[in-house]
């Protein structure tokens, strides 16, 4: 849960500043002192970028009636629908949520390495 | 173990950096989905809070003096400046904020540079804008510009104004499309604002018929040609009125001319269109009988309020984010409002305290092609006056994204660019098929010019002088600018740099070789066709005919039908206190003269036809009982639409379709004489069938019913409004940012020209008065942005027919009604 919430933090606040592969440092380095294991550095980087990213996406989209997500779904090939934006939101947080995974189970991994020596 | 570890490791990085790669790439057409769907600099940043007032301040070391810029309640700006060089700072900053990848997209396409961002799908459009010498045309128009100190200090501050704009933005302010395309914006330069008005002449007046012509002159002979395409419609009712005199001297010009009907081989036009999606709004195929506008305006004496009242709507290829930009600028030497071209300085159409003025397309012919005779296959040197001259190449480098640029040559010859020598035409680029090889492009919008300085004049004219005075600089694309003040002073001209020409110069294909088939100068500005203050008490066009056959200089042989145009008038003649009520009636007038024609004549052939099936009589009856009105829920006007669409192919498509050599169909004003004057006439036989008239309007009607019913089931859902699905389509057609099928009337050819997603892209109506009172709506919003709540928030009144007052403001109070917000560009920090 600590896990979580650091890297719920840390990554909030890189990304306002670059771009967003910076997750990618900011969970191995959070993996590489905190989690306990490959699956859990896994899931906690997913869900942490999951989640952060999900919740920026609703609070912009709120606050803009959904006119753009609806629009996107759109785009992306959804059939018109009302709860579209959500699914859309959904959807956005996925390249995030992937790639932080692997790059905490990698983080993890990498302190297993040099932990040997 | 050790070993283990470090291989995983090695995987999970591996995959890691995969994936970032991966989602940090454009693939195909799918944007990159790390960078596109990340909350942080991704879409949605691009969507903006609905209820956002806040008022902001920049600082611009620019300016000479602060700025002040108030949004109203439709997101218009309205700027307060107090110097010229500030007010299009502003101008071009401001409109950059709405609309600039919009300006960035339209530019590139103009310069044929939709390769850099697009790659190499649209490698052929941009070879072909660059052959079409778009670029070459709006250097011309540049260099001109930049020689009026007016003009330079208008184009350059613009400019500037644009570039602080893109200089405050980072990636993830960036318009959603360059976030989808994965481009970045480039500095904006003067080039760019003279390539969209070029781009204006492209849309307007490109068109060209030189080759089908001459084909059909190869093919029939002098004789059927001149019969099928006169030289003056059967039915007119032109914009001066027939019978005015001229105050000049008639001396029309004295060159010899010999038009030699050279046969061109063209390849089949029916190949699958392969073409870039946005290559459908270009019109150097067949110039377009349809495209079009209105604009009127009528005397004191006839309106309600004793002033004048003007109205205008200009009908092009609608698309979001909309084609034009509403703004209001205020300085100590102008106060005017009316919409703009977003990348362009000054107000296109609109108003200010004194003067109204609108415009309507001039479809006169200033595009012409000359046969150039090459030396040799180098084609170093061609023919001309029997001697051999230079060829000068220009080498253009289009750039493709993600491969190598290619390189075209143009040759240049003292006519103008050969678009196309032969072996240099594509295979499967249907715009070119009208083009012929080893011809060179006279047109117009080559020659240098100065637009800018007419918007400029207008924007601050105060009477007829000064409207007359602006008109001079105004080369192209010609248009009738309709103008009234509160004088009481009402005019309409057809203006722009017309060519001096013999009668049909340019109807067909010319000879490079003989200096007689040149353009040898222009016809004198002041003596364009003008009226002022006419007796019949109002002024108007519909892109017909300017003037009657007593003209005495040639403008083309054809122009827009006269349909909406006889409409207008006849509405106009009946009208006395006028007001916003009857002029908007008018704008929405969907009465089709072209079926009060033609209608009665149909339906009594069809009258004695035992044979009907039973959709067909119900179809019959309903036209019968038709209001020839073309409202959005008849079900009449989708049957007579086909009808007449079958019955035109069916006369017309075994002789003119152009098989082995493109052709085209003879106009409708033609077609029409044809079905009421000439039913034996040997244009209704089919190959060696001997079909009358009465014969093909039978067969067209019922084939006609066959195609509505296969396509739209039962004759309940032909609601015209249905069948033509009227929407507005995103300017590259992403999908979901175009506007749902709208609920609209009209046709091509009624008063409320409205196709499937052509029609009026903005709707103007000023009363003139001691303060004027305007109206206007634009088929979209202001803002560019899909994810802004302005982006398409006008389109529901247009739709419904409606326009909304424009606020026309005096000072730049904050606390004014209707002011939702303020803008303010601040020289210094205070």
């Amino acid at each position: 849960m600590f896990l979580f919430l650091i890297i719920v933090v840390v990554a909030f606040i890189a990304q306002l500043i670059f771009p967003w592969w910076i997750i990618i440092p900011v969970v191995m380095i959070c993996c590489r002192f905190k989690a306990s294991s490959a699956a859990s550095a896994f899931l906690s980087s997913f869900l942490a970028i999951f989640t952060l990213w999900l919740l920026m996406s609703l609070f912009l989209s709120i606050q803009n009636d959904h006119i753009l997500a609806s629009r996107v779904g759109e785009m992306l090939g959804l059939r018109p629908a009302s709860y579209n934006w959500l699914l859309v939101a959904l959807m956005s947080t996925l390249p995030g949520a992937i790639t932080a995974g692997f790059a905490g189970a990698s983080g993890f991994l990498l302190r297993k390495f040099f932990s040997k020596y | 173990m050790k070993k283990t570890s470090l291989m995983k490791s090695v995987v999970f990085i591996a995959i890691t950096v995969g994936f970032a790669f991966l989602f940090n790439s454009k693939i195909g057409d799918i944007p990159p989905l790390g960078k596109f769907l990340n909350p942080f600099t991704g879409f949605w940043q691009n969507a903006e809070d609905v209820k956002d007032v806040i008022n902001r301040s920049f600082v611009q070391a620019e300016l000479q003096d602060s700025v002040q810029i108030l949004t109203d309640e439709q997101g218009i700006p309205h700027i307060f400046a107090q110097n010229e060089h500030d007010l299009y700072f502003a101008q071009g900053y401001i409109t950059a904020k709405d609309r600039l990848w919009q300006m960035d997209f339209q530019t590139r396409y103009a310069a044929g540079r939709l390769s850099e961002v697009v790659g190499k799908k649209a490698v052929e459009l941009d070879r072909y804008q660059r052959r079409m010498g778009m670029v070459y045309g709006a250097e011309a128009m540049l260099k001109e510009s930049l020689n009026d100190p007016k003009s330079k200090l208008i184009i350059e501050a613009y400019s500037a104004g644009i570039n602080a704009y893109i200089k405050e933005l980072s990636p993830r302010d960036y318009p959603i499309e360059f976030k989808i395309l994965n481009y970045k914006p480039e500095a904006w330069t003067p080039l760019n604002s003279a390539l969209l008005l070029k781009l204006m002449s492209a849309t307007l007046a490109r068109g060209t018929n030189e080759l089908a012509m001459n084909n059909i002159m190869a093919k029939y002979g002098a004789e059927v040609t001149d019969d099928l395409f006169p030289n003056y419609p059967f039915n007119e009712d032109p914009i001066i009125p027939a019978g005015t005199p001229w105050n000049f001297d008639q001396n029309a010009p004295k060159v010899s001319i010999s038009p030699s009907p050279l046969i061109a081989s063209v390849k089949n036009s029916n190949k699958a269109r392969k073409d870039f999606p946005l290559s459908s709004r270009l019109l150097t195929a067949a110039k377009e009988e349809n495209i079009g506008s209105n604009n009127w305006a009528i005397a004191g004496n006839r309106s309600a309020s004793g002033f004048p009242i003007l109205a205008n709507d200009p009908h092009l290829d609608l698309t979001l984010p909309s084609i034009w930009y509403q703004i209001q600028l205020h300085s100590p030497s102008m106060n005017v409002y009316g919409v703009s071209i977003p990348g362009a300085p000054n107000v296109i159409i609109g108003f200010n305290e004194d003067i109204a003025w609108g415009v309507t397309n001039v479809g006169s012919d200033v595009l012409d092609w000359y046969k150039i005779q090459f030396k040799d296959d180098t084609h170093r040197e061609y023919l001309y006056n029997n001697t051999w001259e230079k060829t000068s190449f220009k080498v253009e480098e289009i750039k493709i994204r993600g491969e190598k640029s290619v390189t075209d040559t143009v040759y240049y010859t003292l006519h103008g660019p050969v678009s196309y020598a032969k072996n240099q035409k594509p295979d499967e680029f249907n715009i070119a098929n009208n083009i012929p090889a080893d011809y060179a492009l006279k047109w117009v919008a080559h020659l240098p010019s100065n637009e800018l300085r007419t918007f400029y004049e207008l924007n601050k004219a105060k009477n007829y002088d000064d409207y007359r005075k602006a008109l001079v600089y105004f080369s192209a694309p010609a248009q009738n600018f309709v103008f009234a003040d509160r004088q009481g002073d009402i005019s309409i001209t057809s203006n722009g740099l017309f060519p001096l020409k013999e009668k049909r110069q340019g109807k067909f294909l010319l000879d490079g070789n003989d200096p007689g088939d040149e353009w040898v100068n222009r016809i004198p500005a002041e003596e364009n066709p003008t009226i002022k203050n006419p007796t019949r008490g109002y002024v108007s066009s519909a892109n017909q005919w300017p003037v009657d056959q007593s003209y005495p200089y040639y403008l083309g042989w054809e122009f827009g039908s006269y349909e909406r145009a006889h409409r207008i008038n006849t509405q106009l003649d009946a009208m006395h206190a006028a007001d916003l009520k009857s002029f908007e009636a008018l704008q929405n007038d969907n009465y089709s003269i072209l079926a009060e024609n033609i209608l009665d004549t149909l339906i009594h052939v069809l009258r004695t036809d035992e044979a009907l099936n039973a959709t067909e009589s119900e179809a019959f009856k309903l036209l019968e009982q038709w209001d020839r009105r073309y409202e959005a829920s008849s079900v009449a006007a989708s049957i007579f639409e086909a009808w007449y669409n079958t019955l035109n192919r069916m006369i017309w498509s075994d002789d003119f379709d152009g098989k082995e050599a493109i052709m085209r169909y003879p106009n409708r004003d033609r077609t029409v004489h044809l079905l009421l004057h000439e039913p034996t006439s040997r244009w209704f036989y089919n190959g060696s069938a001997k079909l009358t008239r009465d014969e093909v309007v039978r067969n067209s009607f019922k084939d006609a019913i066959g195609q509505l019913e296969k396509n739209y089931g039962d004759l309940a859902k032909w609601e015209w409004a249905m069948i033509k699905k009227t929407h507005v389509p995103h300017l590259a057609d992403i999908a979901g940012f175009g506007s749902r099928v709208l609920q609209v009337g009209g046709s091509k050819h009624t008063v409320n020209a409205m196709s499937e997603s052509n029609g009026p892209s903005w709707r103007m109506i000023v009363l003139m008065g001691p303060k004027p009172q305007a109206f206007g709506v634009i088929p979209g919003g202001q803002s560019g942005n899909p994810g802004s709540k302005f982006y398409d928030n006008q389109i529901s009144t247009w739709e419904k027919g409606e326009l909304n007052e424009l606020l026309f403001l005096e000072n730049s109070n904050l606390k004014q009604k209707g002011i939702i917000s303020q803008i303010e560009l601040k020289k210094t920090k205070n």
